[in-house]
């Protein structure tokens, strides 16, 4: 039972870990891509559209999914130690607690997670839309 | 591909940060303070092994004149300030040189107040006017007791050195209740009588009483300072 408790702590903050990680290179990524892009360079809109929206779903899976996965943490670990505390019968305290309190840490972590990638995936699509909209202005609108 | 390879790096170099803080806070936050320290008040009997030698010795002192045929000072004290009542009188004595003055503040008290006078004046109590020669400890019958108390801090230094400590405190407690004066007895390094100090003056007490009546009244009062792990 112990290592099944390492286990889900471990993994589930390693797999937040990672998230994050990815979740903030992307962003940098396309930042970059998007400050630097010449709206010359595209005669077709859609082509455009195409090239600045690349990964912007990675950032956004991220960022929603990250909470989820912190809750499934912390789901197994409030389970687990329910599941030993029934086990052994009478249990100190102090680890009921100790057990509960990091079970916790997950959803923080998630959250932790999350905050910034949708930060991040808002501003970017921000971006985006105002890019598409130059564009646009350049190009004549069709339809208006 | 450079801005790839720079939004990896990046994002490698605040996470690294970002862990290397969490783990300085978490490894400060580890040290000792965080253990539950407890703090016992511990009734120290006056002739017990704990009590300091000086409280046995004024024991003794106090049984010797227990021989005279007047009543001893741990008798019942029946006025309100005795200690106030027998300084005006010394004073009177000395000029006039006439005891009949002096007795009539101590209306229809004679012989005992008398005999107390002399006592207090011939005793090596009678050095501390101003001090009740009843002596007690909390937690005895009739002893003073804490009203409020205030929790003493566990001193930083010891708690990280984790060290335990005894204090041994003898406090004159008026018959208010108002804490007149502190001794200490047994000190203990490391903060440990500076803490228990303070944490006496931030408390409240009741007085002593005798025969339903508040008396003044000193105190013995062990402050132990007991770190225990959760």
């Amino acid at each position: 039972m112990e290592g099944l408790s390492a286990l889900i702590d471990y993994g589930i903050i390693g797999l937040l870990a990672v998230m994050s990680i990815v979740a903030v290179a992307v962003a940098v990524e396309r930042y970059l891509v998007l400050k630097n892009i010449r709206l010359e360079d595209y005669p077709d809109g859609k082509t455009l559209e195409i090239e600045l929206t690349k990964k912007l779903h990675l950032i956004a899976t991220i960022g929603s999914n990250a909470p989820y996965i912190g809750l499934l943490g912390t789901v197994l670990g409030i389970m687990l130690t329910f599941y030993t505390m029934g086990r052994e019968g009478i249990m100190d305290t102090g680890k009921i607690m100790t057990g509960l309190a990091l079970a916790l840490k997950a959803t923080a972590v998630g959250l932790v997670v999350a905050i910034p990638s949708v930060s991040f995936y808002n501003f970017l699509l921000r971006k985006v839309k105002v890019l598409l909209a130059q564009w646009e202005i350049r190009h004549g609108r069709k339809g208006v | 591909m450079n801005e790839r390879q720079y939004g990896i790096v990046v994002s490698f170099t605040l996470h690294a940060l970002v862990l290397l803080l969490f783990f300085a806070l978490s490894q400060q936050m580890k040290d000792p303070a965080v253990r539950t320290c407890f703090i016992q008040l511990v009734q120290a009997g006056d002739a017990g092994p704990q009590a300091p030698l000086e409280s046995r010795a004024v024991k003794r002192q106090e049984a010797a004149h227990a021989d005279r045929p007047q009543p001893t000072d741990q008798a019942v004290r029946n006025e309100d300030r005795p200690a106030m009542r027998e300084l005006p009188a010394k004073p009177k004595d000395a000029l006039t040189g006439e005891p009949e003055p002096s007795r009539h503040i101590f209306t229809g008290r004679g012989h005992e107040e008398a005999g107390r006078m002399a006592a207090a004046r011939s005793s090596p109590a009678s050095v501390h006017w101003s001090s009740p020669a009843v002596e007690t400890e909390f937690g005895a019958k009739g002893a003073p007791a804490f009203l409020k108390m205030k929790r003493p801090a566990y001193p930083r230094l010891a708690r990280r050195l984790g060290r335990e400590g005894k204090v041994v405190l003898r406090l004159v407690i008026d018959e208010r209740g108002i804490l007149t004066n502190i001794d200490v007895v047994e000190p203990a390094g490391y903060g440990f009588t500076e803490a228990a100090v303070e944490a006496v003056r931030g408390s409240t007490f009741s007085p002593a009483h005798e025969k339903g009546r508040s008396i003044a009244a000193k105190a013995l009062l062990t402050i132990r300072f007991v770190l225990k792990n959760i």
